[in-house]
């Protein structure tokens, strides 16, 4: 025994060894150089390609459903359909670039611009796509649009205008402060519209809203004498409520166009923007020797440690482990009670239902259980995804733990269970004392190896909005446009969470299964 | 009256009828042995007695007790009949001793200590004191039926059930159990044993029941069974027993084999060392010395030897038979067979059997 745990523990260093290989396998080069410089404006930066017409028959990384993608193939000459690679995510296109895996990212200059800032090696293309100018949308024909176009005028002359662009899209998050708020507001109240979602223009921190948009209508207001008031929305929407009269002001990254101009009133530009090609810096990969531990620092403390992401990621392991534990339990339990279910009568009604229960279940995807109840059967209940998510894993696990209990009980040779009926055990008696430990000898290694499988599986829970470790590893992402290091880290956090649950369960579930070893006693008894 | 009492047992599987119509008794204190022929229902019999198997029809009363009665507490009928079983069943997870104890703390409420003190008093009996605290996986096959029937022992059952204890033994090992029961079966406990030991049956018993087909053909004391069967039935079965076959197809014949079946069948019987060496060296002459080089000499493929071996009444003689009907259609005549013998070989045969004489193309020899 104690030299398998010697070389469990070796078996373990080399699996956390190879899964930092693995990971870092493809991105070397990133990382080596990922935040490594102090440079937070990318822009000086010479770009691999220097002309859209260089594009011609490279991979170009779009965001799925933003309809950027029909843009790229409109004006990136040569590109084809399939040269388009679609991802959900912007750090995931970010990520697609530094890997190598796409050569170009197409997106809105406040994307690409925060990502050059935020990681090394990146550059974006001197010729746009588009040229695209931001600016607020208001109700038609409203009061406030004169005054606030006169302040954005000033903010513009007096480098107001560039100074937050710079402070908005650098990779220094600490620095991205507002203002004091309580000035006084002798003309009213204004309600802002906006979403949370987008930054680098408005989005969320903690609780409170902040981003370049948010920052400039702020300090409009408080030089015009005005309270803010903000209604949270999502992006479509906020048109809509400006439309409507319900919000004053709309603030997102609103294109002034000729068209919306028709419909409702928009402020000047206080983003001179457009569609941009993120790529990489020229001599990419190439040697930058040294700074390779600077940047894992850098990337770890922006993945841990910037706005408290540790607390994030506690969270997220919390409730991974919830709903690993309580459905490992749950669902233990209630394979238990299927075995005893099937126990009563072999062929009966309940031994058939449960084994087609545990069949149908054996043949789905647990992704595709969770979805079925979470938005078909619980669709019109208010239920916590945390719910579902111990509900269906707690059936997979049921199912499965069941399943393989019954077959381990049923492998015990009849003869073991004769023996204690001949004696003069009863029928319970006989299962729980006799037949049932053997049978645990053979079950418990395998149920533990799908408990690990659970925990594994449960990083599916994000598809019903559940905030575990892997959805918070995909937030972090988004928000640090780090590529590889928080999928790293979290590889690490899994695979220890995997390998001390199992250890635990070994050591305190499954050796009193196992044949006694060291010096032998019998409890109660002096061996004499 | 008798502590067991079995009337017209009759059990039914829906496309066999192990059990047809048994009756018999057991007295408090006999040592019943079971014999018959495979598959015949010794085994079914044994586990309707403490209900393993549900009987079809009949009647059994253990200690005035019908058992088959519903609303009988099985458990509690069960505490006083204990069984052993062919293949052990000792329950492996648990230790020797933890074996021995189960029964006792768990239902008649022994202290975990008493119970421990009594294992190893059993275990003392059984000669396995010093494997206590061993599992069941760390003892060869004989100790592990020695085991089980300490565990047997253990809840003081009034009758203990053997279903063929040794049967899944290795020969070396089955003396080791027979022992163990002969001294069981001396101390006046109540014994049923199925078995394929006629020694053990013979010597041990009080009575024996010969069953066959479903039914019990014959129930007496050893004598008569296998001295003056009353029955047919019994007689053949007693002399199909008592009788060694073995045919020889090739003229490099497996001789280990064919000696290590005639010594097993030798020490199944009741031969002495004396007649079972003898025995086996008339064989082997006869066999190896004149029969063989023959066969090899003339070129004869197949020798086709058929030989059989059977053992006289009162177990003193032996008389070989071996059927040479091959060597006869090869042209080869006993006296051919006769001339080219290896001199010391036969000289050695004239000493230790009373002639052998041919008959036909079969060669008869009396050992003994």
């Amino acid at each position: 025994m104690r030299r398998t745990s010697k070389s469990g523990a070796i078996l373990a260093l080399l699996a956390i060894a190879t899964l930092l290989l693995v990971a870092l396998g493809p991105a070397p080069r990133a990382l080596a150089q990922s935040a490594s410089s102090s440079s937070d404006t990318g822009q000086s930066a010479t770009p691999e390609f220097k002309n859209v017409s260089d594009l011609a028959n490279k991979k170009v990384a779009v965001i799925a459903g933003a309809m950027l993608d029909k843009f790229a193939l409109e004006h990136i000459p040569g590109l084809k359909e399939n040269d388009l690679l679609y991802f959900n995510t912007n750090a995931e296109c970010v990520g697609a670039v530094l890997a190598g895996k796409a050569d170009a990212f197409v997106t809105d200059s406040p994307i690409a611009e925060l990502a050059v800032s935020k990681n090394e090696g990146l550059a974006i293309m001197p010729e746009k796509l588009m040229e695209d100018k931001y600016g607020f949308v208001l109700p038609k024909g409203s009061p406030h649009t004169q005054e606030l176009n006169e302040r954005l005028q000033a903010y513009r002359e007096d480098g107001t205008l560039d100074k937050l662009r710079k402070k908005w899209v650098s990779s220094d998050d600490t620095g991205k402060t507002m203002p004091e708020q309580g000035w006084d507001a002798p003309k009213g109240k204004l309600v802002v519209a906006t979403s949370t979602d987008n930054e680098p223009m408005n989005y969320i921190v903690g609780d409170s809203i902040c981003g370049m948009s948010i920052e400039i209508l702020e300090m409009a207001a408080r030089d015009l004498g005005y309270e803010l008031e903000y209604r949270v929305t999502n992006p479509g929407s906020i048109i809509a409520e400006v439309q409507s009269n319900k919000s004053d002001v709309g603030a997102h990254s609103f294109s002034i166009t000729e068209e919306r101009k028709k419909m409702m009133d928009m402020t000047d530009s206080y983003y001179d923007g457009g569609v941009t090609v993120l790529v990489r810096e020229e001599g990419f990969g190439a040697n930058k020797s040294g700074s390779f531990f600077d940047g894992i620092a850098k990337s770890f403390e922006r993945t841990f440690i910037t706005e408290n992401r540790w607390q994030l990621i506690l969270d997220g392991l919390g409730v991974t482990l919830l709903i690993s534990v309580l459905s490992g339990a749950l669902g233990f339990m209630l394979g238990f009670a299927f075995v005893l279910l099937r126990r009563k009568k072999e062929g009966g009604v309940a031994d058939k239902l449960i084994h087609a229960l545990e069949s149908l279940l054996g043949g789905l995807p647990v992704a595709v259980v969770l979805m079925l109840l979470y938005y078909a059967i619980f669709g019109a209940i208010d239920i916590p995804g945390t719910v579902v998510a111990i509900l269906a894993f707690t059936l997979m696990y049921g199912a499965t733990s069941g399943s393989i209990m019954w077959n381990a009980v049923r492998a015990v040779d009849p003869g073991q269970a004769e023996a204690g009926r001949a004696l003069g055990f009863g029928d319970s008696d006989t299962f729980f004392l006799v037949v049932l430990p053997q049978a645990a000898r053979q079950f418990a290694p395998l149920l533990i190896g799908q408990f690990v499988s659970l925990v594994k599986d449960t990083s599916v829970v994000g598809f019903i909005a559940v905030q575990d470790l892997t959805r918070v590893g995909d937030i972090i992402r988004a928000r640090t446009m780090e590529a590889f290091f928080p999928l790293i880290a979290i590889a690490i956090i899994y695979f220890a969470l995997c390998r001390l649950l199992a250890w635990l369960l070994k050591k305190f579930a499954v050796r009193r299964f196992e044949p006694k070893d060291g010096p032998r006693t019998i409890e109660g008894v002096d061996l004499r | 009256m008798s502590l067991i009492e079995v009337k017209h047992l009759r059990k039914e599987y829906p496309n066999i009828t192990p059990l047809k119509d048994v009756n018999a008794y057991v007295d408090r204190g006999e040592v019943i042995s079971i014999i018959g022929p495979s598959g015949t229902g010794k085994s079914t019999f044994l586990r309707c007695l403490n209900r393993l198997e549900d009987p079809t029809s009949g009647q059994i009363l253990v200690d005035g007790q019908d058992v088959c009665a519903p609303g009988v507490d099985l458990d509690l009928m069960r505490r006083k009949m204990g069984m052993v079983f062919q293949s052990f069943n000792l329950f492996d997870h648990l230790l020797v001793a933890e074996n021995i104890m189960l029964g006792p703390t768990r239902l008649l409420g022994m202290g975990k200590q008493e119970a421990y003190d009594r294992a190893l008093e059993l275990l003392k009996q059984v000669g396995l004191k010093d494997k206590a605290l061993n599992y069941p996986s760390e003892l060869s096959g004989g100790q592990k039926q020695r085991v089980a029937i300490a565990r047997g022992l253990a809840m003081d059952p009034d009758i203990l059930l053997f279903d063929e204890p040794t049967s899944a033994l290795d020969p070396s090992m089955v003396s080791e159990v027979l022992s163990v029961m002969k001294v069981l079966a001396s101390r006046g406990l109540t014994m049923l044993v199925v078995t394929h030991e006629m020694r053990f049956a013979r010597e041990a018993s009080s009575r024996v029941f010969y069953m066959d087909r479903g039914e019990l053909w014959e129930a007496g004391p050893p004598e008569q069974i296998f001295e003056h069967p009353q029955r047919k039935e019994t007689y053949d079965f007693i002399f199909r027993v008592r009788s060694w076959k073995w045919e020889i197809h090739d003229v490099d014949p497996d001789f280990f084999a064919m000696m290590g079946s005639l010594e097993s069948f030798c020490a199944r019987q009741f031969l002495g060392n004396r007649a079972a060496n003898a025995c086996q060296m008339v064989v082997e002459e006869i066999v190896s010395q004149q029969l063989i080089p023959v066969a090899r000499e003339r070129g004869l493929a197949d020798p086709g030897l058929k030989l059989s071996l059977s053992i006289a009444e009162g177990g003193n003689t032996a008389q070989l038979e071996v059927d040479c009907d091959a060597f006869a259609a090869a042209g080869i005549s006993a006296e051919y067979v006769l001339d080219h013998a290896d001199a010391i070989s036969v000289v050695m045969l004239e000493s230790t059997t009373s002639g052998h004489t041919w008959e036909g193309n079969v060669l008869h020899c009396t050992i003994g």
